[in-house]
């Protein structure tokens, strides 16, 4: 059978009626579960997988797919909405999605996220099916002193984007990094910074650094606002009637975004998926940092720029597309939710190798349709359905709701881990990044020091004892284009801030 | 020298990271050599080095922080407060965890939405409103985790 018609196959088994709700209701569990803080489509995957035992494979891989496409666009919501991303992978879409709320610009920043994500989470899949072998050949070349500059490329691209504030940020990348030292060895099995205690022993979880650093501290800064002010806020947000269409992006709003930086993001999404441990945080740190350097208008950068939403969404939805394909040919997951799905996959018995994309490609085939139709829905579903009704948030009780989001939070940190001490500590972080945050110090670079610290060791380590100490090993091609690149982008970046300062 | 600069939160917030840091490395040093005799790097190589780094960071923001005091007139900004409002509540999320292995959820969830949910206000009132609606809250993010998600609480 072709490939082509094993992918077609593959959606005449999704738009089967049991199938199809499977994906639907899949879609709308991965909804609720990114909005939530603290509840990412990581934990709803756990929790969701005993129920996959009594699903046929076909079923289960559906819905599974569902929960993953919405659980990388829906964490978007709330952070446009209360500045608290859902999940991870939405911290930049916060960035300038927030600002776009306090402008009055909710609707179109809601609208514009859920469009890129269609957009991004479409192509993602479109590049899975068209281009998969050559990008597991791509991917192959990217060794492991490759992955290390490519981390070296996300911290340093993410701090030259805070331009003056990038001391601050890189001393967050710094303590998102001892976070993760913090447990057992990444190379050898002996403990660190943990002075004989047990609990030290399970280290810092990162759901928990979200939590503290994202949650709780939000709340916190919250607290500083009195009544009067809020009030403001939510009259502001009163007067702006919302109609279904605000949501869906005018022709002004493309033109403004530009459709090549949803392209170019997805693209970048879906590459940097294929990448082991890419992720979506990592895609959208990245299309943002490449969006705001190609940018006519950097400026607007954090401060409520509709393209800086657009590179965001599109990448981090694009890397479900992207991290399938490491999963598949090598099992080894593009990022966490990736690695429950392996789970899910072994529960059936598929074992993930170069075959299954090739002359297996049935099995997974409806894999890449659900995941397909799930991008295509987004719209549809989530806008048109409950879109109206995310921006009316701001205007619940701001003391009912803060309070459920705080026990909401600290109670998410327990049931991801299962663990009072990690709830002890997404408070700890919490208290600390409340204080920093009132500083500027952008705790987005946490997150990035604590999710790409571990890996970041785990490669550089393994690079230099592969060379016997040798950092040259940091000059192979591959390494040596992320480290050029990154050179370059600080230069350009340093460039056009120069030049928006002499400007002004 | 005046003294009382380094009281601003601007200088103090990287003072006790870099006393932080300092400490972390004191501890990373303790655990031995950075290369092990076999040649390979020891699990406190990437600690060592990002401590040294954020020290320096810390020496740096703390140089700037300095500087635009001194460059700056003084203006007296409408900042956020740190006052006995902050210190509750995040004296509450403690006690929440103290009181969950104490005696449980959701006991221990509803003390700390009902203190949440008072102290947060500007002023203390409303204080039947807000007990129903806290025992609300605890019975729906009971719900949501225990029966909906299957969490288990202790």
């Amino acid at each position: 059978m072709s490939t082509f018609i094993q992918i077609l196959s593959g959606f005449a088994v999704v738009f089967q009626p049991l199938n199809f709700l499977m994906t639907l209701l899949g879609f709308v569990i991965g909804l609720f579960f990114a909005i939530i803080p603290g509840l990412t489509a990581t934990v709803a995957i756990v929790l969701l997988m005993p129920m996959t035992y009594s699903m046929t494979m076909n079923m289960g891989l559906c819905m599974v797919m569902g929960i993953y496409m919405a659980g990388m666009y829906s964490g978007s919501i709330t952070a446009i909405t209360i500045n608290i991303p859902g999940a991870p992978s939405s911290s930049m879409t916060g960035k300038d999605g927030y600002p776009l709320m306090q402008q009055g610009l909710g609707a179109k920043a809601i609208g514009q996220s859920a469009f890129a994500s269609l957009i991004g989470g479409t192509v993602g899949v479109l590049l899975l099916i068209l281009v998969s072998p050559i990008a597991v050949k791509a991917a192959l070349l990217v060794k492991t002193p490759g992955k290390a500059s490519l981390v070296i490329f996300a911290f340093v691209s993410i701090c030259a984007l805070d331009g003056k504030a990038w001391k601050k940020s890189m001393l967050f990348v710094i303590f998102g990094m001892i976070f993760s030292t913090i447990g057992m060895g990444i190379l050898n099995p002996t403990s660190r910074f943990t002075f004989g205690t047990v609990s030290l022993m399970e280290g810092v979880d990162f759901i928990s650094v979200v939590i503290g650093a994202f949650a709780i501290s939000e709340v916190m800064l919250q607290s500083d606002l009195s009544n009067r002010e809020y009030e403001e806020m939510s009259a502001r947000v009163k007067d702006i009637k919302i109609k279904r269409r605000d949501f869906i992006p005018t022709k002004a709003d493309l033109k403004e975004v530009g459709w090549l930086t949803y392209l170019k993001s997805s693209i970048i999404g879906f590459f940097i998926g294929v990448l082991p441990g890419g992720g979506g945080s990592l895609a959208s740190f990245v299309s943002y940092a490449e969006g705001k350097r190609s940018s006519k208008h950097p400026e607007k950068y954090g401060n409520g720029a509709l393209q800086g939403v657009a590179a965001a969404d599109s990448a981090n939805n694009s890397v479900c597309g992207g991290a399938l394909v490491p999963m598949l040919a090598f099992g080894i997951p593009g990022d966490g939710v990736t690695a429950v799905v392996l789970g899910v996959l072994m529960v059936y018995g598929i074992v993930p190798g170069p075959d299954i994309m090739t002359r297996q490609l049935q099995l997974v085939s409806p894999m890449y349709a659900a995941l397909l139709v799930s991008a295509l829905i987004l719209i549809p579903l989530s806008l048109m359905l409950f879109g109206p009704y995310y921006i009316k948030i701001v205007q619940i009780n701001r003391i009912v709701l803060y309070s459920a989001i705080a026990l909401i939070a600290v109670t998410g940190a327990y049931a991801a881990t299962s663990s009072v001490f990690q709830m002890l500590t997404s408070v700890i972080v919490g208290v600390m990044v409340y204080f920093m945050r009132k500083e500027k110090y952008p705790p987005v670079t946490l997150i990035l020091g604590a999710m790409l610290g571990p890996l970041f060791e785990q490669y550089f380590r393994r690079s230099l004892s592969i060379s016997g100490n040798n950092y040259a090993i940091f000059l192979q091609p591959d390494s040596l284009a992320f480290l050029v690149l990154t050179l370059v982008f600080v230069l350009l970046l340093t460039r056009v801030q120069k030049k928006g300062v002499t400007a002004k | 020298m005046n003294l009382r600069r380094f009281l601003h939160r601007s200088v103090l917030i990287p003072l006790v990271c870099m006393v932080f840091l300092i400490g972390y490395l004191g501890v990373g040093l303790s655990m031995g050599p950075l290369i092990l005799p076999s040649g390979l790097t020891n699990e406190n190589f990437i600690p060592v080095i990002i401590s040294i780094i954020g020290i320096l960071l810390c020496i740096s923001i703390m140089k700037d922080s300095l500087k635009e005091m001194d460059d700056e007139e003084p203006v007296k900004e409408a900042e956020p407060k740190f006052g006995l409002k902050q210190i509750i509540l995040f004296a509450d999320f403690f006690l929440f965890i103290g009181l969950y292995s104490l005696v449980g959820f959701i006991p221990a969830a509803f003390v700390f939405t009902l203190i949440f949910m008072v102290f947060f206000d500007d002023k203390v009132r409303g204080l039947l409103k807000k007990l129903i609606i806290s025992i609300i809250i605890t019975a729906v993010v009971y719900i949501l985790y225990a029966v909906v998600f299957g969490v288990r609480f202790n």
